[in-house]
């Protein structure tokens, strides 16, 4: 692999990890609301 | 008899290998006099030394009589250890059992300031296959900017072992002086006025004993789900988390907090350093690891802070987010929190933004790990 190509390879992983990591976190926010909503503290404890 | 044959070590001895007694010199004096991560750097200094005596048996040697090889210690502790991800995934299990992620509970959205805040990550890596690096190499030192020494250390393992031992100099350095780095940046990027945003959080409400013991798991399962091989980096992590959030381990939270802990970081420093060997460290790689070390970190801050600058076009007057707290979506838990609270207060001493800076820095801690399992999916895709 040239260097070029490289170069375009990190910026392609670096734009679909950016992606994905914004996803992945999305994800997370909706289960922290899912389960919130579904066992809320204030019955609980 | 010849002098090389009495003292083998004396005449071995080369201008890299002072270099490098040096080097470990002023990581114990780091670690002792400026406190920067002392249970780290402290063993790296050491070993760093121990390992930088010509034909020393910490490592492994032909013997000159027999011509056999004696193994040394610290290659055993490497093949045990590092190579096998053992150390930083034990690592792992102590730091989820220290999290509590009850303050994301109370401000979800602060979440997403842990994906914003990996930005430097990948600029870093782009910039690195710029000076040369291949594509493994770049993406190593591009976690530097983790601001998470484990998840640096399993990727470096795995894709560019002859860079281990500068990538968790740099990673551990950086992590230390958090609170340099980051103040100039958050200055330069936010203004007096969105310095002195309040942010609004409510700090009594209560999260349940179920939705911590559930939220390990549903992470666990998610996460792995869509990146399989991120599998170890996040299990371990979320594993430690269910033992203390379970409520029924806490003998056991409290050992991984500790005695575990304790332990793996004092060989996981000293194993390390048996890569810093001069041949392999006195390099201009290594002073060029260590630049865009800092530039990851450097970037972090800012994609994290500009982003909360993004977000704040579409929220309304009165319920907007202070950017400075962007910043704390590095994994450097707690320093990145403290030092945003402290800007808070310098600019105005009734604002208190501790609360939300520890649930961003929270989310920079799972930000990391999912940044780390990302890469380690990625690129072996592409090369």
């Amino acid at each position: 692999m040239t260097q070029l190509e490289t170069f375009y390879v990190a910026l392609e992983i670096a734009g679909i990890s950016l992606l994905m990591i914004f996803l992945f976190m999305s994800l997370f926010f909706l289960m922290i609301k899912g389960i919130d909503k579904l066992f809320p503290g204030d019955k609980e404890e | 008899m010849e002098f090389a044959d009495l003292f083998p070590a004396l005449a071995g001895m080369t201008w890299k290998h002072l270099i490098m007694i040096f080097v470990g010199i002023t990581l114990i004096y780091l670690a002792i006099s400026k406190k920067y991560e002392p249970t780290l750097l402290l063993p790296m200094g050491f070993g760093a030394i121990l390992v930088n005596i010509p034909f020393t048996s910490a490592l492994t040697q032909i013997d000159q009589a027999t011509g056999t090889e004696v193994i040394g210690a610290l290659n055993v502790f490497f093949d045990a250890g590092i190579a096998t991800e053992v150390f930083p995934l034990l690592i792992f299990v102590a730091i989820g059992a220290m999290i509590d992620f009850s303050p994301l509970f109370r401000n979800p959205t602060l979440l997403l300031f842990g994906a914003a805040a990996q930005f430097g990550i990948f600029l870093t890596m782009v910039l690195a296959t710029i000076m040369g690096f291949d594509l493994r190499e770049a993406a190593s030192i591009g976690i530097i900017g983790a601001a998470d020494g484990p998840t640096s250390i399993i990727v470096a393992s795995r894709f560019a072992p002859q860079l281990l031992g500068p990538i968790s100099v740099a990673a551990y350095s950086y992590m230390a002086l958090v609170p340099i780095i980051q103040r100039p940046i958050v200055k330069l990027t936010t203004t007096k006025r969105e310095r002195r945003i309040h942010m609004h959080m409510d700090a009594n409400k209560k999260v349940s004993k179920a939705a911590l013991i559930i939220f390990p798991i549903s992470v666990t399962i998610l996460a792995g789900l869509i990146a399989p091989s991120s599998m170890a980096l996040i299990g371990f992590l979320m594993f430690g988390n269910l033992i203390r959030s379970c409520g029924v381990l806490n003998s056991l939270s409290k050992s991984a907090q500790n005695e575990l802990s304790n332990l793996v970081t004092l060989l996981l420093g000293i194993t390390i350093a048996s890569t810093m060997t001069a041949e392999r460290f006195v390099q201009w790689e290594t002073l060029m690891i260590i630049g865009l070390g800092l530039i990851a970190f450097i970037f972090d801050t800012f994609g994290g802070v500009i982003f909360a600058k993004f977000l704040n076009l579409f929220r309304k007057e009165g319920d907007k987010f202070n950017p400075m707290v962007g910043a704390c979506g590095i994994s450097a838990f707690p320093m990145s929190a403290r030092v945003i609270h402290q800007l808070g207060q310098e600019e105005d001493p009734t604002n208190y933004l501790l609360m939300p800076a520890i649930s961003a820095n929270v989310s920079g801690q799972i930000g990391s790990v999912i940044a780390g399992g990302l890469i380690l999916t990625l690129v072996p895709l592409w090369g």
